[in-house]
């Protein structure tokens, strides 16, 4: 079952979900809208690998906004550290950025349960748009469990601003 | 609810959910991380209609050096596991670790129906070129449980083994 916004805040309350910086007014009625942070990466390369380590650039998010063009690839992250030990989360776009054309996942919405830190986006524009640091992109959801938890400890537990693919680490 | 992975494991052994090859690494918190299969299908026409068959291309196999893909263009891949549920419905989903590589593995159709217990078709698009190796771990399936009483799937892909087109066109009243 998915858990009720007004659920969202009071589990966050007795500290079963982490949501930090928390802003009442962004609970949803299933979900809580989160924010971009001004931190991105691209891939220093036109073609990967995903077999090796492949090279990334930083670029910021100026005050006046960043122009994504369209049909290439930007690693973003949520400003907000979020988790928890209890609820399995899976994100999504907000309605009103996906009709901008803006996936922010490819087909990967879903999260472990025990991950905590601030999430990875993938910020991919059909149609070229500026974007802003602090703007509500997207949403996380929270849903209930059966079976016997054990806490994600991967590769990018505690992550901090957007972190390029760690895939390659599995062909070592 | 969503399983957790230690749910995923149990009613595999009390044999309510299929996951062939199946190896404990590979299980995840809510979810079994799946790989990559050995073939490929791409179709070379040049526009695809919903009401028409596909011309049929033989599906290549990935080879050992991996396989180069290219933006604009659709790529059927498939899971190297046989995975399904006749209690659970699932769902397939790209890992952060694939999609931060700018990669799909399915557009916009992840749901698994209770029943259907096969070797699953991947919509697999690329943002940028990039080479993928076969036996990569690529995805993750969520295996969810149903309220009411439950129904097997009976589709058209039914027994799917190996990557399959589109068979809407099966679809069209004659």
């Amino acid at each position: 079952m998915i858990l009720s916004g007004l659920q969202i805040a009071r589990e966050r309350e007795a500290g079963r979900i982490i949501i930090d910086p928390f802003d009442e007014s962004a609970v949803n009625p299933n979900s809580y809208n989160f924010t971009l942070s001004d931190h991105l990466i691209v891939y220093s390369d036109e073609l990967l690998d995903a077999s090796r380590e492949n090279l990334t650039e930083e670029i910021r998010i100026p005050p006046e906004g960043l122009q994504l063009k369209a049909n290439r690839l930007y690693l973003a992250a949520t400003r907000e550290v979020m988790g928890s030990e209890h609820y399995v989360p899976t994100f999504a776009a907000r309605s009103s950025v996906a009709r901008l054309g803006l996936f922010i996942n490819l087909s990967a919405p879903l999260g472990d349960i025990g991950f905590i830190g601030q999430w990875t986006l993938q910020l991919y524009a059909t149609h070229d748009v500026i974007v802003y640091e602090g703007m509500k992109i997207g949403q996380m959801m929270w849903w209930t469990t059966v079976g016997e938890i054990a806490l994600y400890d991967g590769k990018y537990q505690h992550a901090n601003g957007p972190r390029a693919s760690m895939l390659f680490r599995n062909f070592r | 609810m969503l399983l957790t992975g230690a749910e995923i494991t149990r009613q595999r052994r009390n044999g309510v959910i299929a996951i062939e090859p199946f190896t404990a690494d590979q299980v995840e918190q809510n979810s079994y991380g799946f790989r990559l299969g050995h073939r490929l299908l791409s179709c070379d026409d040049e526009v695809y209609d919903a009401h028409r068959p596909l011309e049929r291309i033989a599906p290549v196999e990935i080879p050992a050096e991996g396989v180069l893909l290219y933006p604009n263009r659709l790529y059927l891949g498939e899971t190297l596991e046989i995975i399904g549920s006749t209690r659970y419905a699932c769902e397939l989903y790209g890992n952060l670790s694939i999609a931060a590589l700018g990669v799909w593995i399915q557009v916009s159709a992840p749901l698994g129906h209770t029943g259907a217990i096969v070797r699953w078709t991947l919509e697999i698009r690329v943002s940028q070129p990039i080479r993928l190796h076969r036996g990569m771990r690529i995805g993750k399936v969520a295996f969810w449980s149903v309220n009411g009483d439950v129904v097997q799937y009976n589709g058209r892909y039914a027994n799917s083994v190996a990557v399959t087109e589109s068979r809407l066109c099966t679809e069209v009243a004659s």
